[in-house]
């Protein structure tokens, strides 16, 4: 009886006994799903176009003001500057000096007076794009109650900064040119470059220039405030893609700091990711990305523990009328661990034109679009418990 | 009309060897007591789950992991899992039962009231969730969860034919009171390059004796409407009849063979509030912006898609009532038990029993060989060792005689332990645990 009783007893501290090594206390909530490969559509992603540019704080700060866009995002250099400028008090003061007689017309000489047209567009063409639809305007205002009439030339030379050449000069005569009291200015010349010429001008005003003034210049001063002679130059010009377009290996970046770039991936700790994308591209060059690196933290560093291919990545020119698909298999993979947020990309640059595309114009709208992307996971998923 | 979830028999085999349980009829309604009597309450609670937790949890020197943690090799965390979970519980309160005499025969009148909850799960949402998608479509459905309550009225008749037969019959009226079943017969999951979507198919039933469930505008369920007023009271929802058959032999002195077949039948639910949720939802990709590449929007469009396919869920009220009934099957069982009372201590029983138990996809049987003992008069002891489809069980079983009162006690289990804070069991098991009062007229 005893026996039995030892026996009954011992199973049920068997059978009803808690099991404290499944004390749920002691629960890793750790977990390996979708191990297998699974994938999953993305979708279209950007456009990434050359607007990311004015994005940029470093490259705004250089090139505002002198980087505008049209309607359609046409990017246009704009450079406006004056040639020359002098009072009608000075003028007077300095033919007083020479002992002129002013009580009747006379002429004063204003000589060279020019400049090298600012903006990007020269340095640009430094790269091999040209410049086009290059239109100067060269004006001048006149303070007097009375017109007056101009001697001289303007002058523009063109060089080919390739090869130091002149390649384009012309001078245009002032004579015979009225400059009237306007509200605005006096157009003393306008012209546009001829297209054969694929550079801005180096040289850009007024040569040998001189003003035919009335009498009693003082008397016909229109108001002691605004007595200045003004002499301005606008020129604009659209950067288009050159026959000879070879930038030399540089850097391309985007990160958290500079672009707001961020891809939050780390909560679901891929592994493996295999991302099968189209790339769109109407930008009018191909481009190479080589030595790509993927940066991560707050302060975007180049991660090495994470791979991706393929290295180099290749993606044709296009253009907006006419855009080149690339397919690409993009990899990324974490040798240790899993992929964390992604806060930036790295890597180096190479572009050269598309033959079909040189003399393309650069547009703000241009870039490269992300279609029909999908992701693929490899090796699972790694959830952590909180 | 959908299946939903089975209904055990409220039987334990030690109360065949148990001498003087009044409501051994239960187990074979052959077994005639010998005594008139009346049963104050009997309590019965069953657990039957065909998985357990040790197939979820793996203890090891780093801690508790779960099958899915990286450390548990895929093929154990899988091969642990049967092709359908099933988690069933059921409880029974017999809240009046009467025996008496009358000619020749045995008559039985019982009154219970019992409550029917538990879980299915496909195996293939666990081999999903862990590998992903293996083809081009992933079946998930075949998902069940629910809870039934309903009242059964049994009359009994047990009758020996003569010295070495007897046999009875059981009728029982169910009749079914309140209950909830989801059902979701569908869940094709796709997942490739062009596309993420979902097709799903689901039925919501809840009966309708608290109330009318209330739509909006859009005809999706709305419990703010509510309405209080519809109330059925105590009018069953439905219809049921369960059928016991059983033959005892006793061909020698001392020796019994017990027969039996328990519930026979089903029952017919009546839903007065039903929905239907599913439909298809997919993602075949999205138009994001670079600015959206901020990491907010993109989790807020992620958080969008996965709301679209979680929309699938929600309930739409099927406003046609004659698809609002619902069969529940019982849990039919067939039972065979021997006990020999030991010539020279008869005293002293030895026996086996033997149990199959059947319903949709969810399958029991069992074996078992024990000794029943009565070293005085008003103490009875049983106890029982086994194997069956959850693996090695046990029984034990008391009864005291305290003048007319007879208390009874029961516990069946299975071996393997349970968690703690909780008792869920570890290995799959079959658990049933009753506690009875019956007086001697």
């Amino acid at each position: 009886m005893r026996k039995t009783t030892l026996f009954l007893l011992g199973l049920l501290m068997v059978a009803a006994c808690e099991n404290k090594a499944y004390d749920t206390d002691n629960l890793i909530l750790e977990g390996r799903v979708l191990e297998n490969e699974i994938s999953v559509p993305i979708g279209n992603v950007g456009p990434f176009t050359l607007e990311l540019v004015t994005k940029s704080k470093t490259l705004s700060a250089l090139l505002g003001g002198v980087m505008k866009t049209e309607e359609d995002g046409t990017i246009v250099n704009v450079a406006s500057e004056d040639l020359y400028k002098i009072n009608a008090y000075e003028i007077i003061a300095r033919c007083q000096e020479k002992g002129q007689d002013l009580s009747q017309p006379f002429t004063y000489e204003i000589g060279d007076r020019e400049v090298t047209p600012g903006g990007f567009a020269g340095l640009l063409e430094s790269f091999g794009f040209w410049a086009v639809d290059k239109h100067v305007v060269i004006t001048a205002t006149d303070p007097l109650r009375e017109s007056y009439t101009m001697g001289g030339n303007t002058h523009i030379r063109c060089v080919d900064k390739s090869t130091y050449q002149t390649s384009y000069e012309e001078t245009f005569p002032l004579e015979g040119i009225v400059v009237k009291r306007l509200l605005g200015r006096n157009t003393l010349l306008e012209m546009t470059i001829p297209e054969t010429v694929r550079n801005s001008p180096t040289q850009l005003g007024i040569k040998n220039g001189t003003l035919n003034l009335p009498g009693n210049m003082m008397s016909q001063i229109y108001s002691s405030s605004a007595a200045d002679f003004v002499f301005s130059m606008d020129y604009t010009c659209h950067i288009a893609v050159g026959d000879k377009l070879s930038l030399p290996l540089s850097m391309f970046g985007l990160d958290k700091l500079s672009f707001n770039f961020n891809l939050p991936i780390e909560d679901y700790d891929f592994k493996d990711v295999e991302v099968c994308l189209d790339l769109e591209n109407t930008l009018p060059f191909n481009v190479t990305l080589s030595n790509i690196q993927l940066m991560t933290g707050e302060t975007p560093t180049v991660d090495e523990n994470l791979l991706i291919s393929p290295d180099p990545l290749e993606i044709k020119g296009g253009s907006l009328e006419k855009p080149a698909t690339t397919s690409v298999a993009l990899r990324i993979q974490a040798l240790e661990n899993t992929i964390p947020d992604i806060t930036g990309v790295k890597a180096q640059l190479a572009i050269d034109v598309a033959p079909d595309y040189v003399g393309t114009v650069l547009s703000l709208k241009q870039g490269v679009t992300v279609k029909s992307a999908s992701a693929t996971l490899r090796g699972g998923v790694t959830l952590r418990g909180k | 009309m959908g299946a939903a979830l089975c209904l055990n028999a409220q039987t334990f085999q030690e109360g065949f060897f148990l001498r003087g349980y009044n409501l051994a009829y239960q187990y074979n309604p052959a077994i005639v007591g010998n005594n008139n009597f009346i049963a104050a309450v009997q309590l019965s609670s069953s657990l039957q789950n065909n998985v357990g937790a040790g197939a979820f949890l793996y203890p090891t020197e780093e801690g508790l992991l779960t099958g899915f943690s990286s450390s548990i090799p895929t093929s154990t965390f899988l091969g642990n899992l049967p092709q359908t979970l099933h988690y069933h519980s059921d409880l029974n309160a017999t809240l009046l039962a009467y025996g008496f005499w009358k000619g020749q025969a045995f008559h039985t009148l019982e009154l219970n009231v019992r409550a029917v909850y538990g879980a299915s799960l496909p195996k293939e949402l666990f081999e999903f969730i862990k590998l992903g998608s293996s083809s081009d479509v992933t079946d998930l459905g075949d998902f069940h969860v629910g809870a039934n309550l309903f009242i059964e009225m049994a009359y009994g008749y047990g009758r020996k034919i003569n010295d070495w037969l007897s046999v009875g019959g059981r009728a029982k009226l169910l009749l079914p009171m309140y209950g909830a079943n989801w059902d979701i017969s569908r869940m094709d999951l796709t997942a490739d390059q062009e596309q993420l979507s979902m097709k799903m198919r689901g039925d919501l039933y809840v009966t309708n004796h608290t109330g009318t469930m209330g739509t909006n505008d859009q005809g999706y369920w709305d419990l703010l409407q509510f309405d209080k007023r519809h109330k059925m009271g105590f009018i069953p929802s439905g219809v049921g009849l369960g059928i016991d058959l059983g033959v005892l032999f006793t061909p020698a002195e001392g020796l019994s063979i017990s027969l039996s077949a328990l519930d026979l039948g089903g029952m017919f639910w009546y839903y007065g509030n039903r929905a239907t949720m599913g439909g298809s939802a997919s993602f075949t990709g999205m138009n994001a912006t670079y600015d959206m590449l901020n990491g907010d929007d993109i989790t807020e469009m992620v958080k969008d898609i996965g709301m679209e396919f979680l929309s699938l869920m929600k309930p739409i009220g099927f406003s046609d009532t004659g698809h609002n009934w619902l069969k529940h099957s019982l849990h039919s069982q067939v039972n065979l038990g021997i006990k020999y009372e030991m010539p020279f201590y008869r005293r002293l029983a030895i026996g086996a029993t033997g149990r199959y138990m059947g319903c949709d996809t969810l399958h029991y049987w069992e074996g078992r060989g024990g000794f029943e003992i009565n070293p005085i008069d008003w103490l009875d002891i049983v106890a029982d060792l086994g194997y069956g489809s959850r693996g090695a069980v046990f029984g034990l079983a008391a009864g005291v005689k305290i003048y007319r009162f007879h208390l009874t006690a029961a516990w069946q289990d299975g071996f393997g332990g349970t968690l703690p804070y909780g008792r869920t069991p570890i290995k799959p098991n079959f658990r049933n645990i009753t506690v009875g009062l019956t007086f001697n007229l």
